[in-house]
């Protein structure tokens, strides 16, 4: 080693250092990587009159595990006279079969990597690789019911925050060797697993490369939740809407999966992502594939109903008693007229006060625990339902449409952030700006959604581009029969531009 | 197809029918601009086969580059004209449809801003965007017709016998609407289905709704289309459900829909037509020039009430739609086409 010099390994630059061969400084080493951390747990222990140690971090690794499977049998392995490092190696990577997942280390980067996955690690002195066993036992949540995207009919398993879990309820469903899953690593501090999960003869290889290169840039300390991926794999269009479909249903999942979309999971939550998507799927859930055609074809149209009701349906109302009136028939116009009489404000400012007043119980609602959030609802009820009418700050009328809007509003939870956003846009322009400012929002939000395209798929689709086949299974649900003899995959929507 | 009959339809809904208070002459008049318009666009066809890749303005840029600049500016001020003459026929409609309402400088501002924005977004954006005004002008026409059926007699028609003066006004009149010509010389590189297919269709979906909406116009409101301004909105306003009073509230937004998307894409026309002459200046940049300019020109003549067809849509403007729109075509039509021909 004369003339070189010789570089200590550090929390800085400990990832592509080599694995050193004494088994004291390896130890060493990893101390001072990980500044002596208190949940990193080093056993020396000599197997066969080897010196060794088994490492691996608290909470992470199961200890029953641990003792079964690791201990035991290096505690039983015996050779005649000494063992060499070799010897050893060979019996934990040739002779063994200690845990389902085992894999070889060279460096201090893979090392950590696999220690902060719930593995333990084999050094031994002497031998310059180490050997790394998965058995991890650190507290995961149980499968439930999933919460976002409640059903009748479905499954009632949903996904969790463990990504493995999560992969082994799809491949549970889909049961075939074309279903890929691809991990890889993202965050520069969170190491965090992501994984691209697609069916080889269904997917198209663009759309999987193209989403393999959009987690490639992303390009952050760490990854939270499946938000901070978002972003990277909705591209270029700024729109107020999301290209990207999210669901914590495996069921969802999977058919999506089997439509050709790509899906992305990531290690610790329960939500994953789908793309491409397209507008028209916020209004379709797994349960309209399981009631009769006729029903689901009624439920949908219920569904486009709401969404229409959610944005405009305020706006339209305080449109039409502001400045356009004359559109009412008379009977209703006198009511309205009664009631708005009683009340200090007009019709427009009245909706702009309970629609933020709406917001402020919903979010209230959901950011309480789940013992004092029903509470909110009762003072909600009390304070808008009863005491605003009875003192007459607002008419009852509006409480209606309020109401109505607030209940439509849920039947799409998918697009509730936009809906809010847009519902108070079209209040404002209606109040200001009648039946024209409601026009100029819709022209707007129009706009807004036929601009995005989802790899290559225009979001809007198949209404516009107009794709006949595809739009069967929007304005009605075919039955199974003709939905497996045309089968219709994203791409080939008109419009559809492939990537 | 859809963006072309969008872009014509908006005349339609408006000023269809009636100037001359003579529904023969009109009817005459429009089929016979209808089969003129037909042979019109022979030459954009030829030229789309010749040079499928490239827009008339490019194919002028790479001939002569000075010809092609000043083809682009006047494709550029065409497209202002067509702009200022949709803006006057709003503010017309509002002026006498909603005196008090707003200001119109805000009505015009908010519709350009709208179209600013979808011409930004690109062709694609407004081409989405045109299928979805044109689903809801379907549903609002049938709505209305439905609510007029039994509204609807034989005996409201008054047959009138056609002055050959008046037909020859209409053709001129119709035909000097037909700022169609001047967009697909520079939307057909985006055009996905044949060209022949997309501008006979749109030309062939034009006629049959302007014959349904004289028909719906005649048999509805009879005698009463003497003295109405606009035939097609009393239409709304004549029929009447048990739920609504008066359907026109479900014209309006269609109409403001067609407005936006037809102010699109003459701006998007505009901005491309610039970009090809002007290639060291951003596209977007080019986009808001031309946009201030024609919401400037527009503002002044709504603000001083000056609706008219006048000179400059008589004259200058039926000039750049048969120059641009006719005539360089066919002086492009002759000559070697691209390779990939």
């Amino acid at each position: 080693m004369e003339g070189k010099t010789v570089v200590k390994v550090n929390e800085n630059n400990y990832e592509t250092a080599l694995i050193s061969k004494s088994l004291k400084q390896a130890l060493l080493d990893l101390k001072i990587i990980s500044g002596k951390t208190m949940d990193l747990n080093i056993m020396e222990v000599e197997i066969s009159e080897h010196k060794c140690a088994v490492v691996s971090i608290e909470g992470m690794a199961s200890t029953s595990s641990m003792a079964e499977l690791i201990f035991r049998p290096l505690m039983e392995y015996h050779v005649n006279g000494y063992a060499t490092e070799d010897d050893i190696f060979n019996f934990l990577t040739k002779q063994s079969l200690l845990a389902a997942e085992r894999k070889i280390q060279t460096t201090y980067g893979e090392v950590f990597l696999t220690l902060f996955s719930g593995f333990a690690v084999v050094f031994i002195d002497g031998c310059d690789k180490c050997v790394a066993y998965g058995i991890q036992g650190f507290d995961k949540r149980s499968i439930e019911e999933p919460t976002s995207d409640g059903n009748l009919n479905g499954t009632h398993e949903g996904f969790i925050d463990t990504i493995r879990t999560n992969i082994s309820l799809v491949r549970r469903r889909l049961k075939t060797p074309k279903l890929r899953f691809d991990m890889q690593q993202i965050g520069s501090d969170s190491k965090t697993d992501v994984c691209i999960a697609y069916i080889t003869d269904k997917a198209p290889q663009g759309v999987v490369d193209k989403v393999k290169e959009n987690l490639d840039k992303i390009d952050l300390d760490t990854i939270l939740t499946t938000g901070y991926v978002e972003p990277f794999l909705e591209g270029k269009h700024k729109s107020m809407f999301s290209n990207v479909l999210t669901t914590d249903r495996p069921d969802t999942f999977c058919a999506k999966l089997n439509e050709g979309r790509v899906g992305i999971l990531v290690d610790g939550v329960p939500l994953t992502l789908i793309c491409p998507s397209l507008f028209i799927e916020n209004f379709q859930t797994i349960d309209d594939y399981v009631n009769k055609p006729f029903y689901t074809t009624y439920i949908r149209w219920i569904k486009y109903l709401a969404f229409f009701l959610a944005i405009a349906f305020p706006g339209l109302c305080v449109a039409i008693s502001t400045n356009h009136p004359e559109i009412l028939t008379h009977k209703f116009l006198i009511n309205l007229a009664a009631s708005e009489e009683v009340t200090p404000y007009s019709f427009f400012f009245e909706a702009i006060i309970i629609t933020i007043m709406y917001e402020l119980m919903r979010e209230a609602g959901i950011r309480l625990p789940k013992a004092i959030g029903g509470a909110v609802s009762i003072v909600g009820a009390l304070i808008i339902g009863d005491a605003a009418v009875s003192s007459s700050l607002v008419s009852a009328p509006l409480l209606i449409v309020i109401g109505l809007t607030a209940t439509a509003s849920f039947v799409i939870p998918n697009l509730n952030s936009q809906t809010s956003v847009f519902r108070m846009l079209f209040i404002i322009a209606g109040g200001f700006a009648g039946l024209f400012g409601i026009t100029i929002c819709f022209a707007f939000l129009l706009i807004n959604i036929s601009a995005l395209e989802s790899y290559g798929v225009p979001y809007n689709a198949p209404l516009s581009p107009f794709t006949f086949k595809a739009m069967r299974d929007v304005l009605t649900r075919p039955s199974f029969k003709k939905l497996g003899r045309t089968k219709t995959v994203v791409e080939d929507v008109n419009g559809a531009n492939k990537i | 197809m859809v963006i072309l009959f969008i872009s014509r339809i908006f005349y339609s809904m408006t000023f269809i029918p009636f100037k001359y208070n003579d529904v023969t002459c009109q009817v005459i008049g429009f089929s016979i601009a209808t089969a003129i318009e037909c042979l019109a666009v022979i030459p954009l066809i030829i030229l789309y086969k010749k040079h499928p890749d490239k827009n008339i303005c490019q194919v002028a840029y790479e001939k002569s580059k000075f010809l092609g600049i000043l083809i682009c500016i006047a494709f550029a001020f065409a497209a202002v004209l067509v702009i200022n003459r949709l803006f006057r026929y709003f503010g017309y409609f509002m002026y006498l449809t909603f005196p008090d309402f707003l200001p119109l400088w805000l009505v015009i501002g908010a519709v350009a801003i709208v179209s600013f924005y979808a011409a930004f977004q690109g062709i694609e954006a407004i081409a989405r965007s045109a299928g979805i005004a044109f689903a809801f002008f379907i549903l609002s026409f049938v709505i209305v017709a439905a609510a007029l059926i039994t509204k609807m007699s034989f005996s409201n028609v008054i047959y009138t016998y056609p002055k050959f003066s008046n037909i020859w006004h209409e053709i001129y009149y119709e035909l000097s609407r037909f700022s169609e010509l001047l967009l697909f010389p520079i939307l057909y590189p985006y055009v996905k289905e044949k060209a022949g297919k997309s501008i006979y269709g749109a030309i062939a979906l034009k006629l049959i709704f302007v014959y349904l909406i004289i028909t719906v116009c005649v048999l509805t409101l009879g005698s009463y289309l003497n003295i109405s301004k606009f035939p097609f909105f009393d239409l709304g306003a004549y029929a009447e459900t048990f739920i609504i009073e008066r359907l026109d509230a479900f014209l309006l937004p269609a109409w403001i829909l067609v407005a936006f998307v037809k102010t699109a894409l003459f701006m998007f026309v505009a901005k491309i037509a610039l970009a090809t002459g002007f290639k060291r200046v951003k596209s977007n940049v080019l986009l808001l020039i031309v946009s201030v300019a024609a919401l400037a020109v527009s503002l002044a003549a709504v603000l001083q009430e000056k609706w008219s067809f006048n000179v400059w849509d008589k004259g200058v403007l039926s000039i750049l739609i048969i120059g641009l729109g006719v005539l360089l075509p066919i002086a492009y039509c002759f000559g070697k086409g691209d390779e990939n021909e």
